[in-house]
């Protein structure tokens, strides 16, 4: 049975419901309304963007839900830094729509979602000093000079390795 | 959408992949801006595995204090959640003044929230003679939270009253303690007195790993014990033959055993077994095993004829090479044996002329459906012995079971993979899927070939664990 989402910018999105359900925030929903052509409203994504989100829970429809168990030996072999490469694909987006992607999957509870954009950015700033990462992301450099040797005095000792 | 608008729990998300997955540095997240700087000081996961003086480096995002103002510091930034400690020996025995400092700006009962303790002194003859003020330090607390104990090399005299110290608190302090680890080098005196003569600790715990002991451990104290990692270098005195646990069911060999005298009922009792760094290959010494309950057996750098044992229910086999230990890199003999596990896990070798039991229609392979294997420093491919015994191109069709197969390869020593290398690998994957196709057999259900870094650092450490991680994975079913 379909479920009709509807975005901030009042646009409508009529999906199935093992799509929408990917979505825990959403699940939920359902599962307390029951069975109604009632539209679930999404304050805090918009159009475009929740496109983006479906078709990553399209693609993943059939995996399965995360448990939030422990990871199984087999499964601790695998934990990388790898994003497979359909989501590589999918996640190379501008970084304005990347931080809107990750907004989403935080609101809407799609951890696997949540967890390719998160490692997305731990890549993008991997190797890269302050300066670096500032200029990536745009970041205004708010501390004093005071407060710069400071923070380096306190912990420079962590990276002497 | 700005980046300062991410919510506080998905930049630490992000924080902690960047430490504890990509190994990076702390700094450059508190350097950025006030945010940041916020976030991270405030995120207590980042902060929860710290080191004091202790010299070894792994693992990477371990946070590193060289002085007790900077433990504070660190301690402070856990605020009031569990952390592991590592404790080296210390270059100087901290004076009355930094103690006094140091208790005055930390929360009060600070290491009743340490998970896990370990006490490390890999170079301690050129230090301090004894650690008192130290000692006195640690008998202080209660240790409330303390679950793993960990006691490298602290068997020579200036730990002494250390340990004698925290061990009464200890005792008194942690009801929850299950895992006790202890590694020695010379001295044993006292860590027999301090620790092996105290039954009420050995009754709590699950897990024990100890090493070069070389005398006999009161095996009747301890009842609880489910895990045992057993290590030394004499054998004459027959050191297990008094093994009682009756809820042991893994065990772990390793040292200079020629024989395995295990006593009847832990061999019918025990489901995991791993032998490392051992020689038993000599067939006098080495009668048949039986292991009924067996579901897991592993050899680490350890010859041995696997015709000498006998598990009917053996899931899991795995066979690694140590080049620490300087051995020859030898396969175990493979043929003769019932074992037939249904997950095999193997380190391989470049040269072809040891590939050939595997072109062999043997028992071991017969019901194998997953089949792991890891490419010990070469970075050429699997070699045609093996790819023509998986395409099932050979007359032996020795993995008839077949299911799951992957293959891990080292990455360069920078942590990256050439693209043309990491195709040929691919291809050469593929290719042995579709000759299988190609055969008429039913197609894999994963094919998966992997990368891993080892840092710049050995493929070991000197626990025999790895200290290597895959950095990327490949579906070769996927087109």
């Amino acid at each position: 049975m379909p479920v009709l989402l509807v975005t901030s910018d009042n646009e409508q999105f009529r999906v199935e419901k093992v799509v929408a359900q990917r979505s825990v925030l959403i699940k939920n929903m359902l599962e307390d309304v029951g069975e109604s052509d009632q539209p679930i409203p999404l304050p805090n994504v918009t159009a475009p963007v929740l496109k983006k989100v479906l078709e990553y829970c399209d693609h993943h429809q059939t995996d399965p839900l995360p448990t939030g168990d422990e990871p199984s030996a087999d499964e601790s072999r695998k934990r990388t830094t790898d994003i497979s490469e359909w989501d590589q694909k999918f996640i190379t987006v501008d970084q304005e729509m990347l931080f809107e992607i990750i907004l989403a999957a935080n609101y809407l509870d799609i951890k696997p979602l949540l967890d390719v954009g998160c490692k997305t950015v731990a890549n993008m700033i991997k190797g890269k000093s302050p300066e670096e990462i500032r200029k990536l992301f745009n970041i205004v450099n708010d501390f004093t000079p005071e407060e710069e040797a400071q923070i380096k005095k306190e912990n420079e000792w962590a990276e002497d390795r | 959408m700005r980046q300062d608008d991410v919510p506080h729990d998905v930049l630490e998300q992000i924080f902690y992949i960047h430490v504890y997955t990509n190994f990076q540095s702390r700094l450059s997240l508190l350097q950025t801006c006030h945010k940041w700087y916020k976030v991270a000081i405030n995120y207590a996961s980042l902060w929860r595995t710290i080191s004091w003086n202790s010299d070894d480096q792994l693992p990477p995002f371990r946070v590193y204090c060289e002085n007790i103002g900077a433990l504070a510091r660190i301690v402070n930034r856990v605020g009031t959640g569990t952390f592991d400690l590592r404790l080296g020996c210390p270059y100087d025995d901290p004076s009355e003044e930094d103690i006094q400092r140091f208790t005055s700006s930390v929360p009060q009962n600070w290491l009743s929230r340490c998970h896990s303790l370990s006490l490390y002194a890999p170079e301690e003859r050129w230090r301090v003679q004894d650690a008192t003020t130290l000692g006195d330090l640690l008998g202080t607390y209660s240790y409330d939270a303390l679950e793993r104990l960990e006691l490298i090399q602290t068997g020579t005299k200036m730990w002494e009253h250390m340990l004698h110290t925290l061990m009464i608190r200890v005792e008194s302090t942690s009801p929850g303690l299950r895992s006790l680890k202890i590694s020695l080098d010379r001295e044993r005196t006292h860590i027999v007195k301090c620790v092996l003569e105290r039954p009420a600790i050995l009754k709590r715990l699950r897990s024990l790993d100890i090493r070069y002991l070389r005398r006999s451990v009161p095996w009747a104290d301890l009842p609880e014990l489910e895990d045992l990692s057993f290590c030394d270098t004499v054998d004459d005195d027959m050191p297990l033959n008094d093994l009682c646990s009756r809820k042991l069911r893994k065990l772990t060999l390793g040292g200079r055993f020629r024989s395995l005298h295990l006593p009847q009922g832990i061999c019918q009792q025990l489901t995991h077994l791993t032998l490392k760094g051992l020689d038993l290959r000599n067939p006098f010494e080495v009668t048949l095993l039986k292991f009924p309950s067996l579901v897991s057996f592993g050899l680490k750098a350890t010859r041995f004829e696997l015709k000498n044992i006998e598990a009917p229910n053996l899931e899991d086999f795995m066979y690694q090479f140590d080049p620490i230990v300087g051995r020859p890199y030898q396969y175990p003999y493979f043929g003769n044996t019932t074992l037939t596990p249904r997950v095999t896990r193997l380190d391989i070798l470049a040269d072809e002329l040891d590939h050939a039991p595997f072109a062999l229609k043997l028992n071991v392979w017969s019901e194998v459906e997953e089949l792991h294997l890891t490419i010990y420093r070469s970075h050429d491919d699997i070699g045609s012995t093996l790819t023509d015994a998986l395409s099932r191109t050979t007359h032996q069709q020795p993995f008839p079971s077949l299911k799951k197969f992957t293959v891990l390869h080292p990455a360069d020593r920078d942590g990256s993979v050439a693209p043309e290398r990491k195709l040929k690998h691919v291809k050469n994957l593929q290719k042995i899927a579709q000759n299988r196709r190609d055969s008429g057999w039913k197609d894999l259900e994963k094919l998966e070939v992997g990368w891993y870094s080892t840092n710049g650092n050995e493929f070991v450490i000197k626990d025999q664990s790895r200290e290597w991680w895959v950095i990327v994975w490949k579906d070769c079913l996927e087109q």
